[in-house]
């Protein structure tokens, strides 16, 4: 099958072109995912009419009035400070609720364990559209619609389920020695739970905060169905209020989807690992 | 293990199953009830039995979302799945550094979705469009066409923003299974003579099928979930050509105020959801707990 | 990394106060003012919101112990989900943007919309407006249950006065002089007539002027009431006219992706000759039509049984909330929107207000004082479907439309929103 002749020079030249065409392939993928993003950021510093005439052309000028322009008149601050206070709220809630529950469901016998681990289950499967009108209702019953209660409930609510099976699972395969030996020395249950299991969880708390800040920071359809003071909406609401105000002053715009999109770009670069085990665990389970 | 105390598990658990109950469990009970009436949400409400449900059957529009629903699970099963797969494939090939792409790949999945859809607006547009100008300026006039707005292009357009997002994804997740796959496996059908490609397909791929198959359940349940890129984009138009089953629940239910013929909707749509699940879930048990490390 | 920072036992303590304390301040009311008055209305521009809050600070020095909130929202958000989640919530607005006709009726049907007429007639309102205002502000003549806004003529024909000139065109005045129009045009490379009609409403409102034209405004209200079919012979005839424009490519091939702002930009921008959109172009002109010169017609004499002289418009008002605590003082709120300073406001910001001295020591564009001799001197005016009629057929029709606009056959457009209508019925 390999001529003995021409076995030495493709060894030699082979890899080398081989490894260009490799990576002009690669490159060139990565163009496709990042090219739109580039585009984004390049528009906001062109004029209306630049962006019509001549979509490829760089900007003259970096001016960036443009970007404190969108910020100020978008009010992209207060949308921010809501998403994190809605974000923190939730995943707190969602890491709390969810470590206490499992260690009690992977831990401890009791009467209807199984019940009401079950409902759990229909969490992860069931969209949430299919109960929003009914939650919606119940949610202005409460008084809650439009208060930040209104999306921090249904938020540590949808990610409880997640949460619950993904650290159980982390807890049952700890071995029983561990939980015995502290029974021993005398520790009682929400010792055992503060100094034993939670260095322990560690891994598994930070994949279900991971997954639910994602889950809860990029929340659209609830967020825009029960929030409808400006002064409490999210970034993905009010991104979108935005564009309808704004919709043809186009530098502002792409000014305010980059202000947005950039942080996480960063956050993401600096936290890449953690942030695609989280997710990429998270969803698998 | 017994607790020290009797009371201890269930105050361990009231916390998660109480919020739990009342944002998921107690909705969904209440969101089948609501079903059988019909109730505008401020008027009286009469029982009408299962005459929402029927009138479902026969409404056109809503056999046009499941329609396009599993069109797109179709396209995004080959725009994420497949693709996802080939790319893992790619950046696993032996002797290269990809961290750089597959970093790259990745960075979609982080932005609000909506943010996304907003964007890809622009992308599409006949006007400012990146693709169309692209097209336009090379001579390819014929192509530039408007794609969000004709019905036969805007669930395609859709579903490549969808495979734009999530492509990087599974990649991430086929990435992580095929670390795990010995590597004596891999060289020892080096040492055969096979090819790169020729080990990925048969040799690696068919040592991840768990992992495809639990990838392939995501991109289904996930199309039932998918809403923010169809409202944002096309809200469901033209004339129906993207409109998947939630953007026409939030119309019926938030637009016409039919909150009884839109529970049934929903009620439909758990129950189909439910049973993809099911026959999904025999699969999942065999896998077991899956181990992924980065 | 901050993620596992706050896994720690004292920083997960830390974490649930801080919850707490988050959320409770979340619910906190808004101020202790003794009175709240909430106002709920969709976005129409910057310079009318920043008009309502010159009102707020008037109404708010003028009574220490009241505070107004206005609610603006998205206006395609406000029209469809947004006014009546906000109307089904426990915070539910004391007053509200809303259109007259069957949209206003609705609410009242709802239990949402007071009896204001005792208000009107009282000394605050005396004088400052005309018994015109009222129509269709009523309920099968009694009581009025809005306190009129804005007169909008929801479309007419917008067009470039430059390219007009350039090619030596003639406002048209019957639809085949329009048409030749449309065919100068597109042969010196513009497109004759942007639209944006993602959201459907914008070549919506227009089939539905055409229609009511073609079919007669009677035959057409029972139509959109879905009392009569929607694929009559004659709605065939009318929506031909629309299918004609497809046909000939007098349209953007865009037409149905298109945002309606984004469409208006196009035609500030020159790069169509015509749009056919409401009186609110004039607002968004103030802001992005510098330089361009424009002018407006009516949609041209077409063949029907309906006045060809009609005006496609409705008038606009704020309902006040039945359930409201605070009528009285919903009612001080809207006076000042009537009054004399309030009606100045609006006018500035290009809306033509339906007072009785609407452009009283303004100076205002002769286009919008035009276009409101147009509305308050039609011999017939007709409500667009979506805002006067039944909001499900609207939507049925609207598809037809909009399946049309984009090449699609007239027949079977129709045939499919009538199949959908009688399901309705």
């Amino acid at each position: 099958m390999l001529n003995t002749d021409t076995r030495p020079r493709r060894a030699r030249l082979s890899p080398r072109i081989s490894a260009i065409v490799y990576h002009s392939v690669l490159t060139a993928v990565s163009l496709f995912f990042v090219l739109p993003l580039v585009w984004m950021i390049v528009s906001s510093f062109k004029s209306k009419r630049e962006i019509f005439d001549s979509p490829f052309a760089l900007p003259t000028s970096l001016d960036f009035t443009v970007w404190t322009n969108a910020w100020e008149r978008g009010d992209l601050g207060v949308y921010a400070v809501n998403s994190v206070i809605t974000t923190v709220a939730s995943v707190s809630g969602i890491l709390v609720f969810g470590l206490l529950a499992a260690y009690a469901f992977s831990r401890l016998k009791f009467r209807f364990s199984k019940w009401l681990l079950l409902p759990f289950l229909l969490g992860l499967l069931l969209p949430v559209q299919s109960y929003l009108t009914a939650q919606s209702r119940l949610l202005d019953a409460f008084y809650i619609l439009d208060t930040r209660w209104a999306l921090i409930l249904p938020y540590i609510g949808l990610g409880l389920s997640l949460a619950v099976f993904l650290l159980k699972g982390y807890l049952d395969s700890l071995p029983r020695e561990l939980f015995e030996a502290a029974r021993i020395d005398g520790a009682g249950d929400f010792r055992t739970l503060a100094q034993i299991v939670l260095p322990l969880m560690r891994p598994g708390l930070a994949t279900v905060a991971t997954f639910s800040v994602l889950s809860a920071w990029n929340e659209f359809l609830l967020a825009t169905l029960y929030i409808q003071s400006d002064d409490l909406r999210t970034i993905p609401v009010g991104l979108l209020a935005f564009t309808g105000k704004y919709s043809t002053d186009y530098p502002t715009l792409f000014a305010a989807l980059s202000i947005i999109t950039i942080p996480m770009v960063g956050i993401y670069v600096v936290f890449h690992r953690q942030v695609i085990n989280g997710i990429t665990e998270g969803s698998v389970h | 293990m017994k607790s020290d105390r009797v009371w201890t598990p269930y105050l361990l658990v009231a916390p998660a199953v109480l919020v739990f109950a009342f944002v998921v469990l107690l909705p969904a009970l209440l969101n089948t009830g609501l079903s059988f009436v019909d109730w505008s949400g401020t008027n009286q409400m009469v029982f009408v039995g299962i005459d929402n449900f029927t009138r479902a059957f026969r409404d056109d529009i809503y056999l046009t979302a499941y329609r396009n629903t599993f069109g797109y699970i179709a396209l995004t099963l080959i725009l994420e799945v497949a693709v996802g797969l080939v790319m893992a494939g790619v950046v696993t090939m032996q002797g290269r550094r990809t961290a750089f792409y597959r970093i790259a790949f990745f960075v979609p999945v982080m932005l609000p979705m909506v943010v996304i859809a907003v964007l890809w607006s622009f992308v599409y547009s006949d006007d400012i469009g990146l693709i169309n100008t692209a097209l336009r300026s090379t001579g390819f006039d014929a192509l530039a066409l408007v794609w969000l707005g004709n019905p036969a292009t805007a669930l395609i357009a859709i579903s490549v923003v969808s495979g734009w997002i999530y492509a990087g994804f599974y990649m991430a997740i086929f990435f992580a299974a095929l670390q795990r796959i010995p590597t004596h496996i891999v060289e020892a059908a080096t040492l055969d003579g096979a090819s790169q490609w020729r080990i990925f397909f048969s040799v690696k791929v068919p040592m991840i099928r768990p992992m495809i198959e639990i990838a392939v359940l995501l991109c289904v349940t996930g199309a039932f979930q998918s809403f923010d890129l169809f409202y944002v984009m096309t809200n469901g138009g033209p004339d129906h050509a993207t409109e998947i089953v939630t953007t026409y629940l939030v119309e019926v239910v938030f637009r016409f105020n039919n909150l009884g013929y839109g529970a049934a909707l929903a009620t439909i749509m758990t129950i189909v959801v439910l049973a993809l699940g099911l026959i999904f879930a025999r699969i999942r048990s065999k896998v077991g707990g899956v181990d992924v490390e980065y | 990394m901050a993620i596992r920072n706050v896994l720690k036992p004292g920083m997960t303590a830390a974490a649930i106060g801080v919850t707490l304390a988050l959320a409770v301040s979340g619910c906190a009311p808004a101020s202790s003012s003794d009175v709240v008055i909430r106002i709920a209305m969709g976005a129409s521009g910057d310079a009318v919101d920043s008009n309502f809050d010159t009102l707020k600070t008037q109404y708010e020095t003028k009574y220490p112990d009241r505070t107004v909130e206005i609610i603006v929202q998205e206006d395609d958000v406000y029209q469809t989900t947004g006014l009546s989640t906000l109307l089904s919530s426990r915070e539910a607005p004391d007053a509200y943007f809303e259109w007259s006709g069957p949209r206003m009726r609705n609410h009242v049907a709802d239990g949402d919309g007071a009896d204001i007429s005792e208000y009107l007639s009282g000394d605050a309102f005396d004088g400052r407006f005309d018994d015109g205002a009222f129509t269709g502000m009523d309920v099968d003549g009694s009581g009025i249950y809005m306190v009129p806004w804005t007169g909008d003529v929801t479309d007419i024909v917008w067009y470039n006065k430059t390219i007009f000139s350039d090619l030596g065109l003639d406002v048209p005045t019957t639809w085949d002089e329009f048409m030749d129009v449309c065919a100068a045009i597109k042969a010196s490379g513009v497109t004759p007539i942007v639209e944006g009609n993602k959201d459907q409403w914008t070549v919506g409102n227009w089939a539905s002027h055409i229609a009511s034209r073609v079919v007669g405004e009677d035959v057409y209200a029972e139509t959109m009431n879905g009392e009569a079919p929607m694929n009559s012979p004659e709605m065939v005839d009318a929506m031909g006219y629309l299918a004609e424009i497809a046909r000939e490519g007098y349209i953007n091939d865009s037409v149905n992706a298109l945002p309606d702002d984004e469409a208006n930009t196009q035609f500030f921008l020159g790069r169509a000759a015509m749009i056919v959109i409401g009186s609110w172009l004039m607002a968004d002109a103030q802001t992005d039509g510098e330089g361009l010169e424009f002018d407006y017609f009516n949609t041209p004499a077409l063949d029907g049984a309906g006045d060809q002289e009609s005006v496609l418009g409705i008038s606009t008002g704020f309902m006040v909330n039945a359930k409201s605590a605070h009528i009285a003082e919903t009612m001080d709120f809207l006076e000042l929107v009537a009054s004399a300073e309030g009606t100045k406001l609006w006018a500035q910001a290009g809306l033509a207000p339906m007072t009785i001295d609407p452009f009283d020591g303004v100076d205002a564009d002769e286009r919008t004082v035009s276009l409101a001799t147009l509305m308050s001197t039609a011999p017939t005016v007709v409500a667009p479907s979506d805002s006067g009629y039944d909001i499900e057929v609207a939507a049925a029709f609207y598809d037809a439309v909009a399946n049309i606009i984009g090449g699609g056959n007239v027949q079977d457009a129709l045939d499919t929103a009538e199949k959908r209508i009688a399901e309705i019925r």
